[in-house]
């Protein structure tokens, strides 16, 4: 039986010493059991769970894509010319200051928001199938 | 009159590849004796005065006064090129196939098969093409470009010599192994591969690791999403979703760095290659598209996706050692050929050809 391809090429000696350390080391991990096959085998099957709907649908399931992290920092921006650069500084350190008081309900808000999106997923998914 | 190369770009934002391209063109362009301005649609506020309106470019018609497009999908900016009587030259920087989107963004699929059609219709447009890899020049020639050519992303190492961001250094650095991948949230990067390989090597080679996933989403949300999953199904933590950097927390992240990890299956070029090569990062790629030559053998090349393997190899070059030191010297090596003095001859070789 002829031997796989090589799964990594480095350029000159180097190369075949580290192909030989690679080995060496994976097969070493393989035989005390540290990795196993049927793991290795079920990592690589996992898929990506992307949305197959149509085209508005996917538009709306973006939209809620975007939105649901209520952690994520929002800009800071001021339209005002002369003063805005200081009002932005005033902005982000009064954030930065009361990040405290809402930090708990954000975190709820959010893990409510993302398992919400995952049931959005599912629903939109099946009602396509 | 001195003749002049100007360059239309439908975006000029901070950070982004093309518009860096285009501001050390510019400033190669001037330093040869060429008037040199660029003419964009959109300026990012942080690049205010660095353009002018593409809409002044219509005055600017002449034989002596060349105009340099960056195509790019989508955009007016196409229309005003297609309509120049100057002499003219279009750059490409690939255009990403549309089924790479598919299941995550329909109208940027959509948007990414009209950008190839948009591309093949300026063929008669352009006296000069030049792609910025072999592997998309390839590609113009196939579209059915006659003049084609490569010039290559410049990297000017004077972007990267800011000081490191010490609430990051406090944090990162603590003996942990850290891997690091750069650029957009997109499907065709396989990040969910960088994550798979990751996972080997936190859970079953050293626990005391992380992955920085530096780069942003935005209109990829899909596709980020279906990323967060991946990570809570692998049950994998010590991952840092960094989203967009500012140019000090990118140089803070390639410091930071014992392991560049790429596993995209299609790349133009992949700047974050250099850089991580510039830092002295060494460089684990998967071989596709431009990768193999931007690497230009200085990194290990993968050719297969064997996920614990490329764990096992990350571990191998995360280590001082001999292996490590032999990439480092070599990306350094490499790095050098793409460093502005490298390139000026040849820059001035592709001036001279668009008037012969």
């Amino acid at each position: 039986m002829s031997e796989p391809a090589p799964t990594f090429r480095i350029a000159g000696e180097i190369g075949r010493e580290a192909e030989e350390a690679v080995r060496t080391r994976l097969a070493g991990r393989y035989a005390r059991g540290v990795i196993d096959r049927d793991e290795v085998a079920r990592v690589a099957a996992m898929r990506l769970h992307t949305f197959e709907g149509d085209e508005g649908a996917s538009e709306i399931f973006r939209r809620c894509c975007v939105t649901w992290d209520v952690d994520r920092e929002l800009p800071i921006t001021s339209h005002r010319a002369v003063v805005g650069p200081l009002l932005v500084t005033v902005k982000r350190f009064a954030r930065r200051l009361l990040r405290f008081l809402t930090e708990a309900q954000l975190s709820r808000q959010r893990d409510f928001n993302w398992n919400l999106l995952l049931v959005l997923r599912e629903l939109l998914e099946r009602e396509r199938r | 009159m001195p003749r002049s190369v100007h360059q239309l770009v439908p975006n000029l934002a901070f950070g982004d590849a093309i518009s860096q391209q285009a501001l050390t063109l510019r400033r190669l362009l001037r330093g040869m004796g060429f008037g040199s301005e660029i003419f964009a649609e959109h300026v990012d506020a942080q690049l205010a005065g660095e353009a002018r309106s593409y809409r002044e470019l219509r005055n600017r018609a002449g034989p002596d006064v060349a105009v340099v497009y960056h195509f790019s999908i989508g955009s007016e900016v196409t229309d005003v090129y297609r309509l120049l009587p100057n002499p003219r030259v279009l750059v490409y920087h690939n255009i990403t196939p549309p089924e790479f989107f598919r299941g995550v963004n329909a109208k940027v699929a959509a948007l990414c098969a009209r950008g190839r059609e948009e591309l093949a219709a300026l063929r008669v447009h352009s006296a000069l093409a030049v792609a910025d890899s072999e592997f998309n020049r390839r590609e113009l020639e196939a579209i059915g470009f006659e003049r084609t050519t490569v010039f290559p992303i410049v990297l000017d190492p004077d972007r990267y010599v800011s000081r490191p961001i010490d609430r990051l250094e406090r944090a990162y650095r603590d003996g942990h192994v850290n891997f690091l991948h750069v650029g957009r949230l997109v499907p065709n990067k396989r990040i969910e591969d960088v994550l798979k390989v990751f996972y080997f090597y936190r859970r079953r080679i050293n626990p005391d690791s992380r992955l920085f996933l530096v780069g942003i989403d935005t209109d990829m949300e899909i596709y980020s999403v279906a990323l967060r999953q991946l990570i809570h199904d692998l049950g994998l933590s010590g991952i840092a979703l960094a989203g967009r950097a500012t140019q000090r927390e990118l140089v803070t992240y390639y410091r930071l760095a014992h392991v560049y990890l790429c596993m995209s299956e299609h790349e133009g070029f992949c700047v974050p290659l250099l850089e991580a090569m510039h830092f002295g990062v060494p460089v684990i790629a998967y071989a596709a598209g431009a990768v193999p030559e931007t690497l230009g053998g200085a990194g290990a090349l993968v050719m297969r996706k064997d996920f614990p393997e490329i764990a096992e190899l990350a571990g191998l070059v995360s280590e001082a050692g001999r292996v490590r030191e032999s990439l480092i010297v070599a990306g350094r090596d490499r790095v050098r050929q793409f460093f502005p003095e490298s390139l000026q001859p040849r820059l001035r070789e592709l001036v001279d050809s668009i008037w012969p």
